[in-house]
């Protein structure tokens, strides 16, 4: 059964100047083309918060979805200013980068942006991305004019009316999640992430799995603690929490080690932090729309006292940000 | 033998549905013997396709034995091997092919792709089966089942492209993606090499330097798979290792030209079609 989501919240493309979230990219771990993900699209991960086409281009991650909103700037936007935030760079997050059109047009100022991290920088772990003898077309070829910044605060202001903010999430070797803030919308991007109970990531593992059944250290529970507050920060009051929820819950205890979110704990977070919208991200390749229409649904209900919408991310469609209420 | 077009792209996986009509997987071959070897030429996306369908057999059991040949490091021909769901279980063994022409190994190339940096796999040792490394050698036949697997390195941007042919009990096959043909020299090589196949799967774009295809500037018909074919008295070619450009729609026009090319070309007899994910055919 198709479950239309709510018409008002959802649009096909267009560049009206609404405030809204566009999805070029809903998957995880790689892309999946084919008919039995025709309705939420294939690509990995990207996101756009969009202001209006006269505003900076604003960014979320580099799967493949980034290249269709490549030939999207290319065409239509005025603004050469774009912005590119990095949850992490594990591959389907970064793979659509290298054919990302405004790279190779010298009219663009591109901004990548991550979280410092002491083992490796954000601009050599790119250069490296695409060096033969995996990649044909290295940055040299690039015409735009690049800029890396490694975040080491948790706040940036981007622009009088920009603010971005970030905090560390529970993933093998790190990433970071988001939250933006413009004029008086808001809105958090949170993937990858673990749920913060049964293992703490980010340490390297070397053959079978690490056990999730072993107690875990007081270290590594307040460790955990503290990520946990960081991620109902970045959701506090958020009129959009876009979430990883690529697993169910025994997914989760099945692979703990893999570092990804279930239904249940997105849930449980957007409540604490009195969002008012859900979006599911970062589906499981696996997950065919029939899966997807059915979880949606469940979900649904299960939140059908509450007031927290949830929706599921659609490739090719943007959700609406309400106007906020002026005080 | 039993051939499978598991994956048709190049570059980059285009999801859509503008190519759901011949797909929109990386470049995956898959080819089972009459007594039951299973291998795949080159991995792609598409190879996790193929992953799946093997898993209700042997492989689901830790009891499977899978070759895989890689014939160039470029992304798009390694990057579904990370989920090629035998890889994970124990007692499979998986054999993977590449070249000894390159400086780098093959093993170096997918280590690299699975550092932590880039993948929460982290490294080859985080996968259960058994997995070994070996290098083909040009003008030397190695044995793959019941195959003989004869390679050549053909003219390529980056270390080694391969080019390669397959010779079961009742034909022959011969394949070459990503290649970039510049010189008379390259043309002739191949032909020599691919001279007395019966069905020759190649690549579709045609551009005499690898930076022109990534930018679009390349040729709208298919005519380097056409000499090549043509020249070495092959009946049969399959187009494939499309740019992630083409539409469904693109494609068809593609094939199009590409009829009429040969035409003009004088290669009246060749059987020309594109590569469709999901299709088979029985050589
Ligand atoms: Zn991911
Ligand atoms: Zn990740
Ligand atoms: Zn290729």
């Amino acid at each position: 059964m198709a479950i239309d989501q709510t018409e008002s919240n959802f649009e096909k493309l267009t560049l009206n100047s609404r405030v809204k979230l566009t999805f070029w990219g809903v998957r995880g771990s790689i892309p999946v083309p084919g008919t039995e993900t025709g309705k939420y699209g294939g690509n990995t991960s990207c996101v756009q918060f969009f202001t209006g086409v006269n505003d900076p281009v604003l960014i979320f991650d580099a799967g493949t979805g980034i290249i269709k909103l490549g030939e999207h700037i290319n065409n239509n936007y005025k603004n050469n200013e774009i912005h590119i935030f990095i949850t992490h760079t594990h591959w389907d997050h970064i793979q659509g980068l290298p054919f990302f059109a405004p790279l190779f047009n010298n009219k663009y100022k591109i901004h990548f942006y991550s979280k410092n991290r002491s083992s490796s920088s954000l601009q050599d772990t790119i250069f490296k991305l695409i060096e033969e003898p995996q990649f044909p077309l290295s940055h040299q070829k690039w015409k735009a004019q690049i800029f890396f910044h490694e975040l080491n605060e948790n706040r940036l202001n981007l622009n009088p009316n920009t603010t971005i903010f970030t905090a560390d999430l529970n993933h093998p070797w790190g990433a970071n999640g988001y939250r933006i803030e413009y004029k008086n919308y808001t809105a958090s991007y949170i993937t990858d992430t673990a749920p913060f109970d049964l293992m703490l990531l980010g340490k390297e593992f070397i053959g079978s799995p690490p056990d999730p059944q072993s107690k875990l250290s007081s270290q590594e529970k307040s460790a955990l603690k503290k990520i946990e507050k960081g991620v109902l920060e970045l959701c506090c009051n958020s009129d959009a929490v876009i979430y990883d929820t690529m697993f169910t819950r025994s997914d989760y205890i099945t692979f703990p080690h893999w570092g990804h979110s279930t239904f249940e704990h997105a849930f449980g977070i957007c409540k604490e932090a009195k969002s008012r919208k859900l979006v599911f991200f970062h589906h499981s390749p696996r997950r065919n729309d029939h899966e997807l229409d059915e979880m949606l649904q469940k979900y649904r209900q299960i939140a059908s006292k509450s007031s927290l919408e949830i929706f599921a991310a659609v490739e090719n469609t943007s959700l609406i940000l309400d106007e906020p209420e002026t005080t | 033998m039993k051939v499978t077009f598991w994956g048709v792209r190049g570059f980059v996986p285009v999801p859509g549905r503008d190519t759901s009509v011949y797909g929109g997987n990386t470049i995956c071959l898959g080819i089972k013997g009459d007594q039951g070897t299973n291998l795949a030429i080159d991995a792609g996306t598409g190879i996790t396709n193929m992953g799946s369908s093997l898993m209700n057999k042997e492989f689901s059991r830790g009891e499977g034995n899978f070759s895989m040949i890689i014939t160039h490091t470029h992304y798009d021909h390694i990057q579904g091997f990370p989920f090629f769901v035998p890889a994970m279980i124990k007692g499979n063994n998986i054999k993977i092919y590449g070249s000894n022409l390159c400086e780098k190994s093959l093993e170096n190339v997918l280590e690299n792709h699975l550092t932590p940096i880039f993948s929460p796999m982290q490294t080859l040792r985080n996968f259960n089966a058994n997995i070994s490394f070996s290098r083909l050698e040009p003008g030397k036949s190695t044995k793959i089942g019941n195959f003989q697997l004869e390679v050549t390195e053909l003219a390529h941007k980056v270390d080694w492209a391969l080019g390669l042919k397959l010779e079961g009990i009742q034909g022959s096959l011969g394949y070459a993606a990503n290649v970039t043909y510049q010189k008379p020299a390259d043309f002739k090589k191949a032909i020599e090499f691919f001279t007395g196949v019966d069905v020759l799967i190649h690549d579709a774009t045609s551009t005499r330097l690898y930076d022109q295809i990534i930018v679009g500037d390349h040729s709208q018909d298919a005519r380097d798979a056409v000499k090549i074919a043509g020249e070495s008295g092959v009946k049969k070619l399959y187009l494939t290792h499309f740019h992630h450009t083409y539409t469904d729609e693109t494609l068809e026009q593609l094939l199009e030209l590409t009829k009429k090319r040969s035409d003009e070309m004088g290669y009246k007899e060749l059987d020309l079609s594109l590569a469709r994910e999901g299709n088979s055919f029985i050589l």
